[in-house]
């Protein structure tokens, strides 16, 4: 609780503004959801055949998940709101439609067969009492699309179009409880009070209605419009994954290219989603530089028959050849230090027994009693491999999950666990990763993946993003971690702040 | 002058032919009835008239003016239709119910105002207390009521009326009844009004159409059917309901009854005895007027006598 109360106290004005962007995308999508459905409910309730297939398209589009829905809109559309707009309103569209066209086809026949023996017009009997007697249909059919919308909306978070998500997807990745529940409680919240809201209009005029149906959708038009107007003119769009580290990375970059060239401004779009979001990204050219792993980009990014090396600078100048030859994409110089895994003792421990690389561990192998992740365990890259190249068999292990691990080796219920190099729990408890001598993890150097037409166009930004190759140590990378994941300071103050102090930003 | 000439109805996924070779004349002014058991064509010939139906072959005109040649809604608007399930628009009131085809005529809302409570008033709605009410707070009497005057408020020069008493209850039925030969008589309009009851094709119809399985049996004026059925269909049609029905007039005329002195009547002498016996469910007695103006009080106890006398 009182993690929720410092998260509120220091980024209260983050939150406002998720909140905003939160419903900003929400009710821009269910307006055009319903622009788009009812007025097809109205043409269609008198076809039924072709009422029906309608239907059955929007119930195939529902099944669509949505995280494939935004990959498969990511190189059609790019990034940010447009394509989470776009994949809501296709969600959107089927509770609206179908509950507008059942509420006008359920009608009492008797009252069609009185309005067309009147000589009532088409839209004189839409207005009259179609409409009206389907109002109820049509509102819940709004409700259910709004809550699903304010739900689903959660995940605009993963291509750069901010909201609650944001919050959500970064407690997960995190293992920030508060996070997590700052999110999905507002978001829920949010969704309550909007359902509220469609129900107090359903009790308006339908002359009421119109009026404020306009009145969001100029409003939003305006809004719209104002923004394409007065956006500047040049920019260079950064991205990160989630997590403080990208976004202290991405900050970094942001004001070193600010630096050396003042008339061009640079848009961050930190906590971004999931590693091929960013990739496709990047490769549609929605965003123009993002920091990535060399160990990641021979794993997943591109096609090598080859295993990983264990050697940083031979998996770095492979991950960049092949980066090059299959995507044109540059990736710059890496930094010092490695992301990757490590085993992780306490520092008193480490003294008491001079432990300083995974090989000391063999003296006291029998005393050691280890918490590992299950896929640590498990994944040949972990336990299993790591117990071979050192020959190291630990007296006790026992597998628990990621987020405990560290909670379990701070009160001392085991004495050693498997970790990230730069993760900022190692400083908050007090930790020290032991070296990995014999180089068995595969390296995880951290490098700026650039797109080839941005270094084209500005040459001058690869002498920029190279000032930081070779810089940032793993402690230096786990205290600045530490600073914003823990004490949530301001990544781009955390950033800007290193940047000064090793002389490579002048202010 | 409505005309059906050589007019065949025939629908697509039934054998039989639902009109067969109609020829008819509704003079205008006049209080037409088409009576006829189900399926003898009666309201789809009624619904042909404002082409709610298409009829398969033959000609049907207005003033000589074949109906196909108006455009439809139009048309439609110079008519008035009640329907037997009265089909008031539930998220109306009643004067927006009433004035829905004036407003389409685009009449002043002043006009609308004053044709609406005029219309309710002489149907004996008063205006203030119903004009700004809702549908379901009306009984079904009433609503049938604003449902006639839904019909006649756009001054049109024909009423179309598909049996809109037969789902009313005896008391709203005969009230009604008298209510549409006062308005017919006031108003100058062609009243044309579908029934499967015969005692009330004759209490109505200045005209009568007998229909049988899609063919005109007889048609005439209420007298030429009474006194000289055509054929023996007519006669058994009106002499059965007539048998079936008993009716009041007997237990009057057995003088087992007092008579009073009241001028609000349930039911006339003309009722039948079945329409007494629903009313004495929830009564102990009903005032039923005679043909001479004389208003007698029936009671259970006279129900018994007389179905006891008639038992032997």
């Amino acid at each position: 609780m009182s993690g929720i109360v410092h998260v509120f106290k220091t980024q209260g004005n983050d939150i406002l503004n998720a909140i905003g962007q939160h419903i900003s995308i929400s009710l821009i999508s269910l307006l055009i959801a319903a622009v788009i459905a009812i007025p097809l409910a109205i043409i269609l309730m008198n076809h039924k055949k072709t009422a029906e297939f309608i239907l059955n398209v929007t119930s195939v589009l529902q099944t669509i998940p949505s995280l494939a829905l935004l990959g498969i809109l990511i190189p059609l559309v790019g990034i940010g709101t447009v394509p989470s707009v776009i994949a809501l309103v296709v969600y959107a569209v089927m509770p609206i439609f179908q509950n507008t066209y059942s509420g006008l086809t359920t009608i009492d026949p008797n009252l069609e067969e009185a309005a067309e023996a009147f000589g009532l017009s088409r839209s004189k009997k839409l207005l009259k009492f179609e409409i009206p007697l389907a109002m109820p249909m049509i509102i819940s059919g709004l409700r259910i699309a709004m809550v699903m919308i304010i739900g689903t909306a959660t995940l605009a978070a993963l291509i750069g179009a901010g909201g609650l998500g944001t919050y959500i997807l970064l407690g997960i990745e995190t293992n920030n409880n508060s996070l997590l529940i700052i999110g999905a409680v507002l978001s829920a919240i949010l969704a309550l009070i909007f359902s509220g809201i469609i129900r107090g209009i359903s009790k308006l005029s339908l002359k009421k209605i119109g009026v404020i149906f306009a009145a969001l959708v100029i409003l939003i038009g305006g809004v719209a419009g104002y923004r394409v107007i007065v956006k500047p003119q040049t920019t260079i769009t950064i991205a990160g994954k989630m997590g403080s580290e990208p976004e202290i990375l991405i900050n970094m970059y942001k004001d070193l290219i600010e630096q050396d060239n003042p008339n061009i401004k640079v848009t961050t779009k930190a906590n971004f989603g999931g590693t091929s979001f960013l990739y496709k990204a990047l490769k549609s050219g929605s965003i123009d530089i993002y920091p990535e792993f060399t160990g990641t980009v021979l794993e997943s990014l591109v096609k090598t028959k080859k295993g990983a090396s264990h050697d940083p600078a031979a998996t770095y100048q492979l991950a960049k050849k092949l980066l090059k030859s299959q995507e044109n994409l540059e990736y710059l110089k890496p930094m010092k230090y490695e992301n990757g895994y490590a085993l992780v003792v306490k520092k008193s421990f480490a003294k008491k027994y001079n432990l300083k690389t995974v090989s000391d561990l063999i003296a006291i192998e029998g005393k050691i009693n280890a918490g590992f992740d299950p896929d640590f365990y498990q994944l040949s890259d972990g336990y299993p491999g790591i117990s071979k190249a050192y020959h190291l068999k630990f007296g006790n292990t026992q597998t628990m999950e990621s987020s405990i691990r560290y909670k379990a080796i701070a009160n001392d219920k085991v004495n050693l666990v498997d970790g990230y190099t730069t993760d900022p729990q190692i400083q908050e408890y007090d930790l020290v990763a032991l070296k990995d001598d014999k180089e068995f993890f595969p390296p995880y150097q951290g490098a700026p993946l650039v797109s080839e037409e941005l270094l084209t166009k500005y040459p001058g930004i690869r002498k920029t993003l190279n000032k930081l190759a070779g810089k940032i140590s793993e402690t230096d990378m786990q205290k600045m971690n530490y600073r914003v994941s823990v004490k949530h300071e301001k990544a781009a103050k955390v950033a800007r702040e290193y940047l000064v102090e090793h002389g490579l930003l002048n202010r | 002058m409505i005309e059906f000439k050589n007019v065949y109805k025939k629908y697509e996924n039934n054998d039989n032919t639902a009109i067969n070779d109609l020829n008819l004349q509704i003079k205008d002014g006049d209080f037409f009835v088409l009576v006829g058991p189900s399926g003898s064509g009666k309201t789809t010939t009624l619904k042909m008239i404002n082409r709610l139906i298409k009829q398969t072959s033959g000609d049907i005109t207005i003033d000589g003016k074949n109906i196909d040649d108006f455009d439809i809604q139009e048309m439609r608007l110079q008519m008035g239709y009640v329907l037997q399930n009265i089909a008031l628009f539930p998220n109306m009131t009643i004067e927006d119910n009433i004035t829905i085809q004036p407003e389409s005529l685009k009449w002043s809302k002043e006009k609308r105002h004053k044709v609406a409570w005029d219309l309710l008033d002489k149907v004996g709605l008063k205006p203030e207390d119903y004009a700004k009410r809702y549908p379901r707070e009306l009984s079904g009497g009433e609503q049938q009521r604003v449902g006639i005057v839904r019909a006649l408020a756009a001054d049109p020069k024909v009423v179309l009326m598909d049996e809109p008493f037969s789902a009313l209850d005896p008391i709203s039925r005969n009230q009604l009844q008298e209510l549409v030969l006062k308005l017919h008589s006031e108003m100058k309009m062609t009243f044309i009004f579908v029934t499967h009851d015969m005692n009330e094709a004759v209490r109505l119809g200045n005209t009568i159409a007998v229909m049988r399985l899609g063919h005109l049996e007889q048609i005439g004026t209420r007298d030429e059917i009474v006194h000289n059925p055509k054929n023996n269909f007519v006669n058994g049609f009106f002499k059965n309901q007539q048998n079936d029905d008993k009716k009041l007039k007997l237990i009057i005329d057995s003088q087992d009854c007092q008579e009073v002195d009241e001028q609000d009547t349930d039911l006339s002498e003309e009722d039948n005895v079945s329409d007494l016996a629903s009313l004495l469910k929830t009564r102990s007695f009903a005032l039923v007027k005679s043909a001479d103006g004389r208003v007698w009080k029936l009671t259970t106890q006279s129900l018994l006598n007389y179905l006891a006398r008639d038992g032997e």
